[in-house]
């Protein structure tokens, strides 16, 4: 008597029921596979055809400037991220609002009141996108850093403006029963999110390690923020046009100078940035 | 006997193995069983799916940036060995000059001379001479309280921020109360020329004023220096005072933050 050959099992459910097998690996590669084609695959694709156009157009206006060796067109290369950086700091001097300057380069960053720098943190850590060696890999990245990034939109773990609503007293022994209440100072954790525009996100957190209570803002912060995404995603596909990717940089500062620099950037805020 | 029982119990199992297989097969060709199995899966498959992509939707930006990481680096810097090395060194050195110019623009923005850095945030007030610190102390600055009044009227205690410029130096300053230091205190409000509304002594030995009225002053209340506390000016220690008034002058640079 010769035993039944074992069926191969393609899933752990299902079990022996090939066609039932089947149809749920269908039903579940479909929209999976729509949605990361969609979202994933083919924005990056377009993109880096968007930058390969971008290059061969740069080619013709370059026409006869060529670098005979990789230092020198690297050497180019870095001074003219250079000069566009110091080019966005110097147009900023005409502002009258407060401005920011980020330079990794120099781990600094800088609250620019007219051009003089009214505070510089040192960044201890940074990351960023993985789509920004790319563009630093190509000819594109002066033109990216220079006119300054303007901001669109910001989020954040603590108010712009702490701002405490008190009513007048009536009379004056009111008025010394709240004279008594006793003032905090404010020691939140501090988290902030600015989006610029030229698809350049900044992320800021702070070097020390979150209260309980810090942790769940910035849980309800990246909720947020996660849900801004998506609508931003879900109106550029309604547009019928693929999601542009953002470009992040994430610097962490201490919680004073987190504090310090969302509380004085303004709405209008304008940035000069150095990779 | 032993072998004889052994043989009878493997035939058993062997028995009862072929039964469940047969009942499996019958069970996987009947028709109704399969298409409540294929059912089940069309629906499973189909939710598991949506879930997936409704991870994969919200967490798009993330696994975009993960594809940038697998995808090699392109170069596309212009290299040609045959190139004019000359031509491109004289365009490195036309771009350089170009930078040194900016560096040389950007540091004549910093006065030469002193100026003030006010920090609301961490209530500090520096003195700074071109790059060099010459003092740092402790301020008061707005504390934010938005005071409302019965009659609709509002103030709202905040410290401006930007560039200001010293207008004026005041020794013994005295104090013109405005409209809300009689609200706050529940006090009625006196009428503008009033003499109730001189306060001299409660603004410290020297004011900078800086515009819009708001001053750079003493303070009679230290134990709150280094809290937002005030209505819009800057309170500062005696000593600090002392050091912020001897290097201000007229025109003297404020930057508040």
């Amino acid at each position: 008597m010769s035993r039944r050959k074992k069926k191969i099992n393609l899933l752990p459910f299902f079990r022996n029921r090939r066609p039932a097998q089947i149809v749920f690996i269908i039903f579940f590669l479909l929209p999976v596979l729509l949605v990361s084609i969609l979202l994933i695959f083919l924005p990056v694709y377009e993109q880096m055809k968007e930058q390969s156009l971008e290059i061969k157009s740069g080619d013709q206006k370059k026409s006869g400037l060529l670098a005979s060796s990789e230092k020198l067109a690297a050497q180019m290369s870095s001074l003219q991220v250079e000069e566009a950086y110091l080019k966005s700091l110097y147009a900023l001097r005409r502002k009258d609002s407060i401005m920011l300057s980020i330079d990794l380069h120099d781990s600094l960053l800088s609250i620019l009141i007219k051009g003089i720098p009214a505070r510089q943190c040192t960044i201890k850590e940074y990351r960023m996108s993985h789509a920004i060696p790319h563009i630093a890999a190509r000819d594109t990245m002066h033109s990216w850093l220079y006119p300054p990034f303007k901001l669109q939109k910001e989020w954040a773990t603590i108010p712009k403006a702490p701002i405490r609503i008190m009513d007048a007293p009536k009379d004056t022994i009111e008025a010394n029963a709240m004279a008594g209440e006793e003032i905090s100072i404010e020691k939140n954790d501090v988290h902030f999110t600015m989006q610029f525009n030229r698809g350049l996100t900044v992320v800021v957190e702070q070097l020390q390690t979150p209260s309980w209570k810090g942790r769940w803002k910035k849980f309800i912060y990246d909720l947020e923020r996660l849900h801004s995404q998506a609508l931003k995603t879900i109106k550029e596909l309604k547009q019928k046009q693929l999601p542009q990717h953002q470009l992040w940089i994430e610097v962490y500062i201490s919680r004073e100078d987190a504090k310090a620099v969302y509380r004085a950037t303004p709405h209008s805020l304008e940035m000069a940035l150095r990779l | 006997m032993k072998r004889a029982f052994r043989n009878k119990t493997r035939s058993k199992k062997r028995l009862q193995r072929l039964v469940a297989d047969a009942v499996e097969e019958a069970i996987d060709y009947n028709p109704e069983n399969t298409d409540k199995k294929i059912g089940r899966a069309l629906f499973s498959g189909l939710f598991f799916g949506l879930l997936i992509a409704f991870i994969c939707f919200i967490y798009s930006p993330t696994l975009r940036d993960y594809v940038y990481w697998v995808l090699p680096e392109t170069h596309t810097t212009l290299i040609d060995k045959n190139a004019d090395t000359g031509r491109f060194q004289r365009e490195i050195r036309r771009v350089e000059r170009r930078i040194a110019t900016l560096k040389k623009r950007l540091a004549a923005l910093i006065p030469k001379k002193s100026y003030i850095i006010v920090d609301t945030s961490g209530n500090h007030i520096i003195v700074m001479r071109g790059k060099r610190l010459v003092h740092k102390g402790v301020c008061s600055t707005g504390s934010y309280v938005l005071l409302r009044a019965s009659n609709n009227r509002q103030w709202i205690f905040r410290t401006p921020r930007g560039q200001f410029k010293v207008l004026s130096k005041l020794y013994a300053p005295v104090w013109y109360m405005p409209d809300w230091a009689f609200v706050e205190e529940g006090r009625p409000i006196p009428p503008r020329d009033s003499p109730k509304r001189f306060e001299p002594g409660v603004l410290g030995e020297y004011a900078l004023s800086i515009g819009r009225g708001y001053l750079i002053h003493g303070t009679l209340y230290k134990r709150m220096l280094g809290m937002p506390v005030t209505h819009g000016c800057v309170r500062v220690g005696d000593e600090d005072l002392k050091i912020v008034w001897k290097n201000s002058m007229f025109g003297t640079k404020v930057l508040i933050y």
